[in-house]
């Protein structure tokens, strides 16, 4: 699987990106909107998930998305907003720009890779069976 | 409208114990502490993040403890041990903690509101010893204070 | 943490407290895990380490009993959790079951281990969202658990945004939810939907309606093996013939009593009982 995860937050990037390589993806980082948008368009093969924040420099996460949604070639991307933006009105715009998830932060990694699995990204079995906490 | 209508000391702790929750291992309970603010100012340097909030209700949300927690706090975060840190990312990682705060107090206001992006400072919050004018919650996290401070900007400093 | 008992070890106090009030079995490698829950429990009762907390218990303090019970049991659960069991009850079980009972036109459901409700809620909106036609049945959801704070917030139905980022599907939350202030609040027509009661699955159950569907997941790893055969049996007595078993992911079957038929549906396993 490979990912593209976006966010002005360098530690939030590494957060996120050691939760998904845990899982076996191969991640990309972008800093803001735009950032992301030259980095699919320059990549050889599109990501099959991006994990977007919302308040961003240059572009933020919702413009990004709906940018994103725009053409038809990226179409086939999942796309997560990971935000702390929790309002339900948020929510809506976060969807109706193209978002397949939402997910609030702070969050945990069970939380992400359940949402993962929601969206039907393959997450490996033994993750997923790890996912009991205690 | 005053901000510190919308926040108590409850809805604070809520919030920075799920950051925690989400951000260290189970080891790591963040418990209130009435001694953090003492705490705090016999521990080593200290480092605070602030965001500020504008819009209906005007403040800003700041985030203080030692430097010492905040490198395994970022160490935590970036995954790598505490010596492979630079400045830049514990910096980075503070930050991004005052802006998950920040955000979820945000969103306890009525709209509309916006969020800056965090300033970090080797400073102690000013008011810590109780005098700002708004909220101030104390926390215990392994043994180490943490401050989260939401000053109400409508409020006149005592 | 200073909260460690440096000069007296009570952790094989903990161990036998705990199975004889819950069941539940600590081995040593779980001693860090008394220590780590019991320290909120230590702090909130104003206490200065759990040598205290044993000799209250000791002295029989109920209060205290309910919370080191409620602070040991795992109360680790999420929305849909691993998903395709609720897969196949949406697929599968429910349409089975509405065909058998088509006739009365009731179906009931319990949710075993609830928790703090994300499960027996989860069915709910499984209910009201793909069984329309459910509206005109007696639908009864059984909720129980052994914790009393669980359950406590399960019944009022408020939950963090750290909760609701655990498997909810951003839609169910729009559609099921509203915010209170830094909560969220499951609507009402989803709360009237389930019972919520409690229940020691490990000592003498009351009387319990037959059910349709029992969900008994990510329990029975708790049990000692006798305590896992008492509950597997009450849990047949109490299955109309027909009903469906659904178990933890990581849970074995081994144990499972007689007369259940391993069915594979939705890439996971449900167990239906013969009918006689």
């Amino acid at each position: 699987m490979r990912a593209l995860v976006v966010d002005d937050s360098r530690a939030m990037r590494a957060l996120l990106t050691n939760i998904l390589q845990s899982i076996g993806a191969e991640v990309t980082q972008a800093k803001d909107g735009c950032d992301a948008l030259a980095r699919l368009r320059s990549a050889d093969r599109l990501p099959d998930l991006m994990l977007v924040d919302w308040h961003m420099p240059e572009m933020d996460g919702l413009e990004l998305i709906k940018q994103v949604r725009k053409d038809p070639a990226w179409k086939p991307m999942t796309v997560m907003m990971v935000t702390t933006e929790s309002e339900q009105e948020n929510m809506v715009r976060a969807l109706l720009a193209g978002a397949d998830e939402y997910l609030i932060k702070p969050f945990t990694r069970d939380a992400v890779l359940e949402k993962l699995n929601l969206l039907g990204v393959h997450v490996p079995e033994q993750a997923l069976a790890a996912l009991t906490g205690g | 409208m005053p901000l510190i209508e919308h926040i108590s000391p409850a809805t604070i702790e809520e919030i920075a114990s799920q950051l925690w929750a989400s951000l260290v291992p189970a080891e790591g309970v963040l418990l209130p502490s009435a001694y953090a603010v003492e705490r705090l100012r016999r521990a080593g340097e200290p480092i605070t993040a602030a965001v500020s909030i504008t819009g209906s209700c005007d403040g800003t949300v700041e985030l203080c403890c030692p430097r010492s927690l905040a490198r395994s706090i970022a160490a935590s975060m970036f995954c790598v041990a505490e010596s492979d840190l630079d400045e830049a990312s514990i910096t980075d990682a503070v930050g991004e903690l005052a802006n998950i705060v920040g955000g979820n107090v945000k969103s306890l206001l009525p709209p509309p509101t916006a969020l800056s992006i965090p300033v970090v400072t080797t400073a102690r919050a000013a008011g810590d010893d109780g005098t700002a004018a708004g909220c101030v919650v104390g926390f215990d996290l392994l043994g180490e204070p943490v401050l989260v401070l939401v000053r109400d900007a409508s409020l006149a400093p005592a | 943490m200073t909260l460690t008992a440096r000069e007296e070890d009570t952790f094989p106090f903990f161990q036998d407290y705990i199975f004889a009030k819950s069941a539940i079995v600590l081995t040593e490698e779980k001693r860090y895990l008394v220590e780590t829950r019991l320290a909120p429990v230590v702090q909130q009762a104003n206490l200065s380490c759990l040598g205290d907390l044993m000799r209250a218990l000791l002295r029989g303090d109920r209060q205290l009993e309910t919370a080191v019970v409620d602070a040991m049991t795992t109360n680790e659960t999420s929305w849909f959790r691993d998903k395709s069991p609720f897969e196949a009850l949406r697929d599968h079980v429910l349409a089975e079951r509405m065909t058998a009972n088509s006739g009365r036109r009731a179906l009931s459901i319990w949710s075993a281990a609830c928790s703090t409700g994300q499960e027996p809620y989860s069915v709910a909106m499984i209910l009201e969202a793909h069984f329309p036609e459910l509206s005109f049945w007696n639908v009864e959801i059984l909720a129980t658990d052994l914790a009393a704070g669980a359950l406590a917030r399960a019944r009022q139905g408020r939950f963090s945004a750290l909760e609701i980022n655990r498997g909810l599907p951003a839609a169910h939350l729009l559609q099921y939810f509203s915010r209170e202030g830094a909560h969220f609040q499951i609507n009402d027509s989803l709360k009237r939907r389930v019972l919520f009661q409690q229940l020691n699955l490990a000592q003498t159950w009351p009387v319990i309606p037959p059910q349709d569907v029992i969900l008994l997941r990510n329990v029975l790893i708790y049990f000692d093996a006798p305590t896992r055969q008492r509950v597997l049996a009450g849990v047949r007595a109490n299955l109309r013939p027909g009903g469906f078993l659904l178990l933890g992911a990581a849970e074995t079957t081994r144990e499972l009593v007689g007369g259940f038929v391993p069915i594979s549906v939705a890439g996971t396993t449900v167990y239906q009982l013969k009918e006689n």
